[in-house]
């Protein structure tokens, strides 16, 4: 978990071996700033370029399908990135950053068959879920406040 | 002209396709996990389950990517199974839409299941999102439509 199973934190423990938030690559700038540093930038693009965004102008993603993020959710998400991205030393940032189709936002991170997300639901609340081999070994609330 | 099948029960050899707007990200080829989970969590609308489409009910996938087709938006389709749907549990119904021919709903992946369950739903979504997509189609669009 992010805050409470340490050494098994794939959000907390581990560098991202991939980012789809068009994140500078961590190697390029390994030479000058800590990873910690990279992670921080990172955070920071995953609510200026995604989070943001979808706040400003949430119709661009409105499908059939997909109910965008609620103004609660961006909130709720935002402070929560923001937490991840101010901790010392930075956590990890998400693989992938993808609106739930509910209302809500979801961070996931994975490695193997294991998968660690936040579940940032419309009403603005949040859950911390862990997934071995699909199965939920862990849902508990995040704390929002 | 493709057979109209509302009501037809859903043959295990049949490919069936999940829409989803590229905007969702919830297809990133670029990933080693392409296909999020997401794209097959329902929403507070899916009553019946999530919407799943007939390829036999069209004459090319790229019909299928039109429906509903917002402007400036690419689409890509999730290629599923019936059978393979079936063996991981999933009950597929032939529901009728007003959006197109060929509608079937997904009735594991309900609100209301997820309402009941949201672990199971959770399970269920992961499975199909990472093990039972066959091909991804696309990308199709941007269309031609009037509304956006």
């Amino acid at each position: 978990m992010i805050a409470v199973t340490k050494g098994t934190n794939l959000l907390t423990d581990e560098p991202p071996p991939s980012m789809s938030t068009g994140a500078a690559p961590e190697a390029a700038l390994a030479s000058d700033l800590t990873r910690s540093d990279v992670h921080r930038m990172q955070w920071q693009q995953v609510i200026d370029e995604k989070l943001v965004e979808w706040g400003r102008y949430p119709a661009q993603l409105a499908e059939p399908d997909l109910i965008p993020p609620t103004d609660s959710a961006i909130r709720s998400a935002v402070r929560i990135a923001m937490d991840m991205r101010d901790a010392s030393p930075s956590h990890p940032p998400p693989l992938r950053v993808v609106p739930d189709g509910d209302g809500g936002v979801v961070f996931e991170r994975w490695e193997g068959s294991s998968s660690e997300s936040i579940e940032i639901h419309g009403d603005g609340g949040a859950e911390y879920v862990q997934i071995r081999n699909h199965r939920v070994i862990q849902r508990t609330a995040w704390p929002t406040e | 002209m493709p057979p109209e099948d509302a009501g037809e029960p859903v043959a295990d050899d049949e490919v069936l396709y999940r829409r989803v707007s590229d905007r969702s990200g919830w297809y990133d080829p670029s990933l080693d996990r392409p296909i999020a989970w997401e794209a097959f969590r329902p929403n507070e609308r899916d009553l019946d389950g999530i919407s799943l489409w007939r390829a036999r009910s069209y004459e090319s996938p790229e019909r299928v990517a039109r429906i509903g087709a917002k402007a400036n938006r690419q689409y890509f389709l999730l290629v599923l199974r019936a059978g393979t749907l079936r063996s991981v549990g999933a009950t597929m119904l032939p529901t009728p839409s007003p959006a197109g021919p060929g509608h079937v709903t997904l009735a594991n992946l309900s609100a209301i299941e997820y309402r009941r369950d949201r672990n199971a739903v959770r399970e269920l979504a992961e499975s199909i999102a990472h093990d039972l997509v066959e091909d991804v189609e696309g990308p199709f669009g941007p269309f031609d439509v009037t509304e956006g």
